[in-house]
């Protein structure tokens, strides 16, 4: 077989290989090409961009959510990976990019609104932003998993730091009874962190949650565990939460608030 | 079929997010997910027909984000392909051996598929983009046939071949020709990602 063939060949396979429907020889020889052949992985690259669209056309949207606990599963997983020093997040942080998705999200939610909505009746109602959710599993058995995850981030140094800081604010969360049951503190920048917490333990199968208030709409900013000792988490605005909940929840979380909030705290 | 277009806004910001993701912020990953996990996830169970398979594959997905992210190219494409991609993959990496397992016959594959592949039932009970709807409606049936079981059913252009008894040498171009239409349409319509 002459080159020209060969390429001829290899190009008349690029469709199938960019969605996965050829044999695995086949698919190590045009791999082979594509390293070497600009032309023919920008057609590939193309043709995943269509696939793409497909695979968005298979999405069923708000009827059909992330099962629960999925991005716990996740964030247990992740561990930091040593040659990766953390750092700090570019432009991140609300408008333009988020609106689009939380304005979705909070229309997702809008049946749970009324139970929710008289905890924010005060706050006016704001501009939807993204809130930056950080899935802190801190139940005992992923505790030293988290904590290795959020090396200076979740430790009592960060919590010092943030302490220190001037513009920091402390979010008192009480009970419906008035009982002071934890505080956060949320730096301007929208980093938070649990600094107290007497919440009492919870079965295993069960963990606190974490909601921002956002325009009356509980987010889920992450989970606490069971026995919460400590949390590390971002609102990409704190200026646009006006408040922060903590719910009961079974353990892995829910993506909406079934029950009411055992804490709350304004954070305007 | 040249260069991917100019990104569209929110493919600027997930590109930012990747940079992020890049310096271990894991709330940079979970804004990812946020945006894309539902799209990830439900391709992986539309491949699969299987919602646990589709959990694992989902967190495979984003773990392998995390742990290379520099795999990520946004001169190439947008991250909500490259992640959808990936999905599909190893979607169809798991069907394949569960048919392996099973030695799934080719010709019950044959027959189930030609009784019950149903253009209308398969394709249009998903809630399926406007513009994407479009452009699917521009193919001549064959190619879009072939396309849909590739991608949303998992076979590769052989067993498409076998399934509605066509040469596989005209599945494959049917498929390309196909996907080079439809970017050809997508692009007319202006359509961008998300």
């Amino acid at each position: 077989m002459t080159a020209d063939t060969d390429h001829a060949e290899i190009e008349s396979l690029l469709g199938a290989y960019a969605l996965d429907a050829v044999d695995p020889e086949e698919a190590a020889r045009v791999g082979r090409h594509l390293e070497t052949c600009p032309r023919c992985r920008a057609e590939v690259d193309s043709a995943h961009e269509v696939a793409g669209r497909l695979g968005t056309s298979a999405r069923v949207d708000d009827a059909e959510p992330l099962p629960p606990g999925l991005w716990d599963r996740i964030a247990g997983g992740l561990g930091a990976p040593a040659e990766r020093a953390p750092g700090p997040m570019p432009g991140l942080g609300g408008p333009p990019e988020g609106v689009g998705r939380v304005a979705e999200i909070s229309h997702a939610r809008t049946r749970r609104a009324g139970r929710w909505a008289s905890l924010v009746a005060a706050a006016a109602a704001v501009a939807a932003i993204a809130v930056l959710g950080v899935g802190l599993a801190n139940t005992s058995t992923q505790l030293d998993q988290a904590r290795r995850a959020l090396s200076g981030r979740g430790d009592t140094g960060a919590v010092r730091a943030a302490m220190a800081t001037p513009a920091r604010r402390l979010v008192r969360m009480d009970s419906a009874e008035g009982a002071q049951l934890a505080e956060f503190v949320v730096l301007p920048d929208g980093q938070g962190y649990l600094v107290s917490s007497s919440m009492p333990s919870l079965p295993s199968d069960e963990t606190y949650q974490l909601w921002a208030l956002i325009g009356g709409q509980p987010i889920s900013v992450g989970l606490l565990g069971s026995r919460p000792d400590q949390a590390a988490f971002t609102l990409a605005s704190t200026s646009q939460a006006s408040a922060l909940a903590v719910t009961v929840e079974p353990a892995g979380g829910v993506t909406t608030p079934d029950r009411s909030p055992v804490a709350k705290g304004n954070l305007a | 079929m040249k260069v991917p277009p100019e990104p569209a806004p929110g493919e600027r910001g997930d590109a930012q997010l990747v940079v992020a993701v890049a310096r271990c912020r894991q709330d940079a990953l979970a804004e990812v997910y946020r945006r894309h996990g539902p799209a990830v996830f439900a391709l992986a169970r539309r491949v699969t027909g299987d919602p646990s398979a589709a959990e694992d594959v989902t967190q495979e997905v984003f773990l392998k984000l995390w742990n290379a992210p520099d795999r990520f190219d946004a001169a190439r494409g947008s991250l909500r392909s490259f992640l959808l991609a990936q999905s599909h993959s190893r979607s169809v990496d798991l069907v394949r051996s569960r048919a392996a397992r099973s030695r799934r016959e080719e010709n019950d594959a044959r027959a189930t598929a030609n009784a019950a592949y149903d253009l209308e039932r398969e394709v249009w009970d998903l809630a399926v983009a406007d513009q994407v709807r479009e452009a699917m409606a521009t193919l001549p049936t064959e190619e879009r046939s072939a396309i849909e079981l590739a991608y949303y059913e998992g076979y590769t252009y052989r067993e498409v071949a076998a399934i509605l008894s066509q040469p596989e040498g005209t599945v494959k171009s049917r498929i390309r020709s196909g996907l080079r239409r439809m970017r050809g349409s997508l692009a007319e319509s202006g359509v961008r990602d998300r």
